[in-house]
C-alpha cells in the first residue's frame, strides 16, 4: 500500500529549533526526519525517501550550503526540493549563483509560519 | 507560537534559575513566571535581586492584577500563589495550601494552563516534594510544552523525576541546557513583528 504521508528532514545543529520547527510543521501531517549536521542529513537522505529538505544554513563544520552542494552531486538526491531556514543577513550568493537547477526556496528566521506551510505545500 | 514560560523549583532552584535564565539571549521577549518555594519569612525582591544580578532582565516579585508583559521575569511572592487570571494579569491568592506548598508550582500551572492552552511552555528544576508534577500533567494535556531538569543536575532530583513519572516530557536538559534550548526556540519564533504585537497583553 502507498503511504500518503509525505516524509521531510529537518536538518539544523540546534535541538530547540528542530524542536520548533517540528511545532510549526506538526498540523501538516508530515514524517518528520531530524539530523543535527550535514554529514548526518545525506546518511538519513540515503537512508530514507526523502520528499523535501528543511536546511538550516549556519552549521558548524559542514554549513546548509555546503550540505545542499554535496545534495545535489549525488543524481538519486538531486532532484530533492530544499528550503533553507536562514538568519535574514546570511549570504546565499555563491550557492545559487552555482546551483541554478533543482527547487529551492527560503524561509528566515524568525519564522512566518504561514508562508512555510504554504511553501511546503508548494513543493510536496 | 508561545506566549509565556512558567518555571516551577525548589531547594536549590535560585542557583539554577539564574544559570538557565542567564544563558538566554538578549532580547528574549517571552515573558517568565517564576514559582520558586520560599519560606515565609523569606521576601521575593531579595530572590529577584539575586537572579537580576545573573541575567539581563527585568526581574521581579510578582504584584497582584498586573499585566504580564514581555521581557519580564515575574516571581511569586513567599505565602501566596501565583494564579493566571482568564484576562492573562497576575492574580495573588491566600488560598490553601497545596502539596503543602504556598505558593505551589501546580497553581501557576494549572492557572496558566487553561488560560494559554498549547501556547506555553512548562518547566520544572530542581526540589524535593512533588509539586509541579499535576501542573506540568495539566500543561501537557492542553497541548503545551514541556520540560525537566536532568534529575543528575538537579541538588535535589526529587521534584524533577515526580514530573517523568508523572506525564510526558518534550525534553530532559540541564539548566544550561534548557537556557539555550529555549533561545533557539524563540530565534525560530519569536521575535517577528506579529509576535511581538501579541506579546503585549490586554492593553484594553
Amino acid at each position: 500500500m502507498t503511504e500518503d504521508k509525505k516524509t521531510v528532514l529537518l536538518v539544523d545543529d540546534k535541538a530547540g529549533n528542530l524542536f520548533a520547527l517540528n511545532i510549526i510543521l506538526k498540523p501538516m501531517n508530515l514524517k518528520i526526519i531530524k539530523a543535527q549536521s550535514g554529514q548526518e542529513a545525506i546518511e538519513k537522505l540515503r537512508e530514507n525517501h526523502i520528499d523535501l529538505i528543511l536546511l538550516d544554513v549556519k552549521m558548524p563544520v559542514m554549513d546548509g550550503y555546503g550540505t545542499a552542494t554535496c545534495i545535489r552531486k549525488e543524481s538519486s538526491l538531486c532532484q530533492i526540493p530544499i528550503i533553507f531556514v536562514s538568519a535574514i543577513d546570511e549570504d546565499s550568493g555563491s550557492f545559487l549563483a552555482e546551483n541554478n537547477h533543482g527547487k529551492i526556496g527560503y524561509v528566515y528566521k524568525p519564522i512566518d509560519d504561514q508562508k512555510i506551510k504554504m511553501l511546503i505545500k508548494t513543493y510536496v | 507560537m508561545f506566549d509565556v514560560v512558567t518555571i516551577g523549583s525548589s531547594a536549590g532552584g535560585i542557583d539554577a534559575c539564574s544559570r538557565l535564565l542567564g544563558m538566554l539571549p538578549k532580547g528574549f521577549s517571552w515573558p517568565i513566571l517564576l514559582v520558586q518555594h520560599l519560606h515565609h519569612s523569606q521576601d521575593a525582591s531579595i530572590v529577584a535581586e539575586i537572579i537580576k544580578a545573573r541575567t539581563n532582565f527585568s526581574v521581579r516579585a510578582a504584584r497582584n492584577k498586573e499585566i504580564v508583559l514581555s521581557g519580564h521575569v515575574y516571581i511569586a511572592p513567599s505565602d501566596q500563589h501565583l494564579v493566571v487570571t482568564k484576562k492573562r494579569s497576575l492574580s495573588l491568592t491566600k488560598h490553601q495550601k497545596v502539596k503543602n506548598c504556598r505558593p505551589s508550582i501546580d497553581v501557576l500551572f494549572k492557572s496558566a494552563s487553561a488560560v494559554f492552552q498549547e501556547r506555553i511552555i512548562g518547566i520544572i528544576l530542581t526540589g524535593a516534594n512533588d509539586d509541579g508534577a499535576d501542573g506540568l500533567m495539566a500543561i501537557k494535556s492542553n497541548g503545551g510544552f514541556t520540560i525537566a531538569q536532568d534529575p543528575k543536575t538537579a541538588v535535589v532530583s526529587h521534584m524533577p523525576n515526580s514530573a517523568i513519572k508523572k506525564t510526558y516530557i518534550d525534553t530532559v536538559l540541564s539548566p544550561e541546557d534548557i537556557g539555550r534550548f529555549l533561545g533557539e526556540m524563540w530565534e525560530v519564533f519569536a521575535s517577528s513583528p506579529i509576535t511581538r504585537k501579541r506579546q503585549y497583553y490586554d492593553r484594553r
